[in-house]
């Protein structure tokens, strides 16, 4: 039982890791944690649903255009919040990504209906038996593809210039734009980035949630996870969520339901208070 | 004296509304905004002056709630006290919390973030004494002397006392050297931790206040719905005051008045719109954020001064 | 003569106006129309409003007039169910209102009621703590947790002759009632309990909860909370290789819980008030006009709704005029037989009902004979 809560543990973890990574993107690049990342994961599946399932067009091409059209999405969501604030203080932004995030939601709502929607899974809902324990494919190629889509973006973020310039921006703002690099590009890319990671995350996770207006609450477990592996660190994402996964499964398991949740908020504050950089954490 | 007279008269036509607005609907509207008022004059103090992010409100409200319905429902403890009881409840949450401010930004909302989901789930939890996820039904009416207040406008009166008291509470504090300090921090932290003034102290005090404030909010709205139930004091909840302060104006107290009655009316005006209701709340939140940085305390040009006495420092 | 004949039609009107004007019957409805439950909510409205058109389609409620329905949203908050009662009662003018779906919003709401003295009819409630209140003008619908549980229970034993029952509930007060509903049923069979799991709801993961469940050697599980929740887990307990026989309250009697759960539905016992493939043409007939109406399928909450505006009529109609408390005493004694089957009430304003048990076969439901 002990292996397959571990197991179990991962495989939601994977869920909040690929939420974290969109979170980490944003907050890398404008130091500013995107409340509404949440629906970007929602925009994502609703278009991956609707042109798959409603709209018959083929899967891969589905995902690509649910893909690029949130990409789209985080940049318009960026403009409309935060791009025009004169005073871009942490508690405008917050309110700012806050507004963000009912005005999208409601949004879905309105536009795709209240109801919730199962998708199939890409590898089959079956689990299959490994060493004496259950596995879900599903759940093993949300793991892989979070790994990496991590690996992905750390070698972006380190070889590429676009790359260099988001991680540029975040160090220092005025260097960066003596060095010529377009402030503007740049949190363009990153939003438009963290839209497409949370369409990834939708897209990946939506056979296993189901589709709903509402998926976006997900983002609090990204925001645990997030906090858990070091707000600024893609690794640290990953680490997170599947920590938290984890962790949630075995206090769920060994010591209560009930107040599982409390627990780990507990733990977390405890973490912040001592490792403010989170386990992973680097600046 | 201008001042002065603008003061009385708008005095006088508080006083006066309930004698001319006799619709429930609107009395209890302006009965919550009063309440909405008192938590984010509180908040505006934590937030808009000592420059402190927090998701955590709600938990303040909930406490102050759950105390003041607790004592009253179970204990049979008189009214007059089981707010004040509130209150120091709200107060002893922003003392208890204290320690987790020594985060900054991004941190603390976080933190703070937690501790008000903490808090949500142990109400929701402890179910022996809360009453669980149902709450506790049949809040007591408050008697006062002979008085039993359960219309809404008898509480409108005792709502309004309450806002004029911890107004000019505020007032003092933001006047006083303890205001300055907060004021300080706000600016810059590291230049006022130079100076002398211990960062950390002065914004517990500023938790604290806000937790005495949010605590007689809730005792009132206890007991002018005579019920409470956690799905009240959640996250949402705290994400509505946040916006009531920075979009009435962080900083500003007047701006905490406009801000808290403009997100009590809003929803409901903008219910003739049906189904895109929320999607214009949203907008219009954006709206005032970008385009209006003082909040709407800005658009009447006293974004500082009005009610209050502004020192030059 | 132009004068006079103006003269003769303000006279007219004059008399005949006010008659005019009350041919409107004012039925508020409030509930999530926005917000994580909104689907219910809006069920729900969709329930209340085609009752609506076909009663004013006949002619409205006889001797009193046409319905009309004023639909305000109170996102299951109980502040603002509050707003939205306060509104339909002192702006709207209506005659009896029909909400909330959580239980916070309608405890708060009904104060509102008995103090305005509204009738207020909830159509989705299932606590007990509704009508345990004393409050004189709330009718519940709904079959009540109490009653559901008890049937569950007694059906999954001495039918399904199941031997280590454990509950799967959430932790909102919905599951946590049940919950104890089913508990005191077992223990009132004289059963030991296998053992009680909680989860959150919107939790996605249940393998914590659902490895004690095997670990409990459970031959039977009874799940109460919504059935997206379960759907998921039911989903889970499959892919963990865990196998028990699924049961639930009716909030699993929703034709997306199949659609949701899947293959893995099969065999899933529910406690019913409705089935939509209830041969009766009456049902059938709804459940025909609802798809074509709305595009959705109809489930136990638009069918309750649809069955309470009827019976909200039908109350209206015997007292014969909008008087609240004729309403309130005409409801009292009112024995109504809709698509969720004859319904009336006890003193408390509980329903008094038949509740029966579905199965699903072949990704349908079947009623089942007790």
């Amino acid at each position: 039982m002990f292996f397959q809560f571990i197991l179990s543990g991962l495989a939601i973890g994977s869920l909040y890791s690929l939420v974290a990574i969109g979170l980490v993107m944003i907050i890398r690049a404008v130091d500013v944690i995107n409340f509404a990342q949440g629906e970007m994961v929602m925009i994502g599946a609703y278009l991956c649903f609707t042109f798959y399932t409603i709209l018959k067009i083929p899967f891969l091409l589905s995902v690509l255009l649910a893909l690029l059209l949130t990409g789209l999405a985080g940049f318009a969501m960026e403009r409309l919040s935060i791009h025009y604030l004169k005073k871009p203080s942490i508690m405008n932004m917050i309110t700012a990504t806050l507004a963000m995030s009912v005005i999208l939601k409601d949004a879905g709502r309105i536009f795709f209906g209240s109801d919730i929607w199962p998708f199939p899974s890409f590898l089959g809902d079956q689990a299959v038996t490994l060493l004496g324990l259950r596995v879900v494919p599903q759940n093993m190629m949300i793991l892989a593809i979070s790994v990496g889509l991590m690996l992905t973006l750390h070698l972006f973020l380190q070889k590429t210039k676009a790359g260099l310039s988001i991680r540029a921006l975040m160090t220092d703002r005025e260097m960066a734009s003596l060095v010529g690099i377009d402030f503007h590009k740049v949190v363009f890319l990153a939003f438009a980035l963290s839209g497409i990671l949370g369409a990834a995350a939708g897209i990946l996770i939506m056979p296993v949630i189901f589709v709903s207006f509402n998926m976006g609450v997900i983002i609090y477990k990204g925001l645990v996870a997030l906090v858990f592996g070091g707000m600024y660190s893609f690794p640290g994402a990953i680490v997170g969520g599947l920590l938290l996964g984890v962790m949630e499964t075995f206090i769920g398991g060994y010591l209560s339901t009930d107040y599982r949740d409390a627990i780990l908020y507990l733990a977390l504050i405890v973490v912040l208070l001592v490792r403010p950089k989170g386990l992973l954490g680097e600046s | 004296m201008k001042k002065i007279g603008t003061i009385i008269l708008s005095f006088f036509f508080l006083i006066s509304i309930p004698l001319w607005m006799k619709d429930i609907y609107y009395l209890r509207i302006i009965n919550m905004i009063g309440i909405s008022v008192l938590l984010t004059l509180g908040f505006n103090l934590l937030i808009g002056f000592t420059g402190q992010i927090s998701l955590g409100q709600a938990a303040f409200y909930g406490v102050g709630a759950y105390v003041s319905a607790l004592l009253s429902a179970r204990l049979g403890i008189p009214f007059w006290i089981a707010l004040p009881a509130a209150g120091m409840a709200g107060g002893l949450l922003g003392v208890l919390i204290g320690p987790v401010l020594r985060l900054r930004g991004h941190g603390l909302a976080m933190a703070t973030f937690f501790l008000g989901e903490i808090v949500k789930i142990i109400l929701v939890q402890w179910e022996s004494v809360t009453g669980g996820a149902n709450g506790i039904i049949s809040v007591p009416y408050p008697r006062i002397g002979g008085w039993v207040l359960s219309t809404n406008e008898q509480f409108y009166y005792l709502i309004l006392i309450a806002v004029i008291l911890n107004y000019f509470v505020i007032i003092r504090v933001i006047d006083s050297r303890v205001g300055r300090a907060m004021q300080a921090i706000r600016d810059n932290q590291e230049a006022a931790e130079v100076i002398g003034i211990h960062a950390t102290r002065y914004k517990i005090i500023a938790f604290m206040i806000a937790g005495i404030f949010s605590g007689i909010a809730g005792s009132l709205y206890a007991h002018l719905t005579a019920f409470v139930s956690p799905e009240s004091f959640d996250v949402i909840k705290s994400v509505e005051i946040l916006t009531m302060v920075v979009v009435g104006g962080a900083g500003s107290l007047p701006g905490s008045i406009i801000g808290a009655a403009l997100m009590t009316i809003l929803p409901e005006v903008l219910r003739i719109f049906q189904e895109y209701r929320l999607i214009l709340f949203g907008g219009m939140i954006l709206f005032i954020l970008n385009f209006l940085p003082k909040g709407l305390a800005g658009l009447t040009g006293q974004a500082f001064s009005g009610w209050k006495r502004k020192k030059e420092i | 003569m132009r004068r006079l004949a103006i003269v003769l039609m303000g006279f007219v009107l004059l008399v005949c106006g006010p008659a005019l004007a009350s041919a409107q019957v004012k039925i508020g409805v409030f509930g999530p129309l926005t917000g994580p439950v909104a689907d219910t909510g809006v069920a729900s409205r969709y329930g209340v409003e085609m009752a609506a058109e076909e009663i004013n389609g006949a002619g409205g409620i006889k001797g009193v007039g046409k319905i009309e329905v004023v639909s305000v949203d109170s996102e299951c908050v109980p502040a603002k169910a509050v707003d939205a009662i306060n509104k339909l009662i002192f702006r709207d003018r209506a005659t009896a209102v029909i909400g909330d779906v959580c239980s916070g919003a309608t405890l708060a709401a009904m104060q509102v009621a008995a103090q305005s003295q509204t009738p207020m009819l909830n159509n989705t409630s299932t606590s007990r703590t509704i009508t345990a209140q004393g409050n004189q003008w709330i009718f519940r619908l709904q079959a009540a947790d109490t009653k559901s549980a008890k049937s569950l229970v007694e059906f999954a034993v001495k039918k399904l002759n199941l031997k280590r029952i454990a509950i799967l509930h959430d932790n909102d007060a919905y599951g946590k009632d049940g919950a104890e509903e089913v508990e005191k049923s077992l223990k009132t069979l004289g059963l030991p309990l296998a053992g009680r799991f909680a989860f959150g709801r919107g939790d996605k993961d249940f393998s914590a909860q659902l490895l004690k469940v095997k670990e409990a050697n459970a031959d039977g599980v009874i799940f109460w909370a919504i059935y997206f929740d379960t759907a998921l887990a039911m989903k889970q307990a499959r892919q963990l290789g865990i196998s028990f026989q699924g049961l639930g309250s009716d909030a699993m009697g929703y034709p997306k819980f199949i659609e949701l759960a899947g293959p893995v539905s099969e065999g899933f016992v529910a406690s019913a008030i409705f089935c939509n493939t209830n041969p009766d043409p009456r049902v059938q007939g709804f459940v025909r006009k609802f798809r074509e109406k709305y595009k959705k399928e109809a489930d136990p909450t638009s069918s309750c709704a649809y069955d309470t505006m009827y019976v909200l009529a039908n109350g209206i109609e015997k007292a014969g005029s909008l008087d609240k408390t004729k309403i309130r005493d005409a409801l009292r004694g009112i024995s109504y037989g809709g698509v969720t089957g004859k319904v009336s009430f006890d003193s408390t304003g509980d329903s008094v009902r038949e509740i029966f048990h579905v199965t699903i076969k072949d990704g349908k439901f079947v009623k089942l004979s007790d």
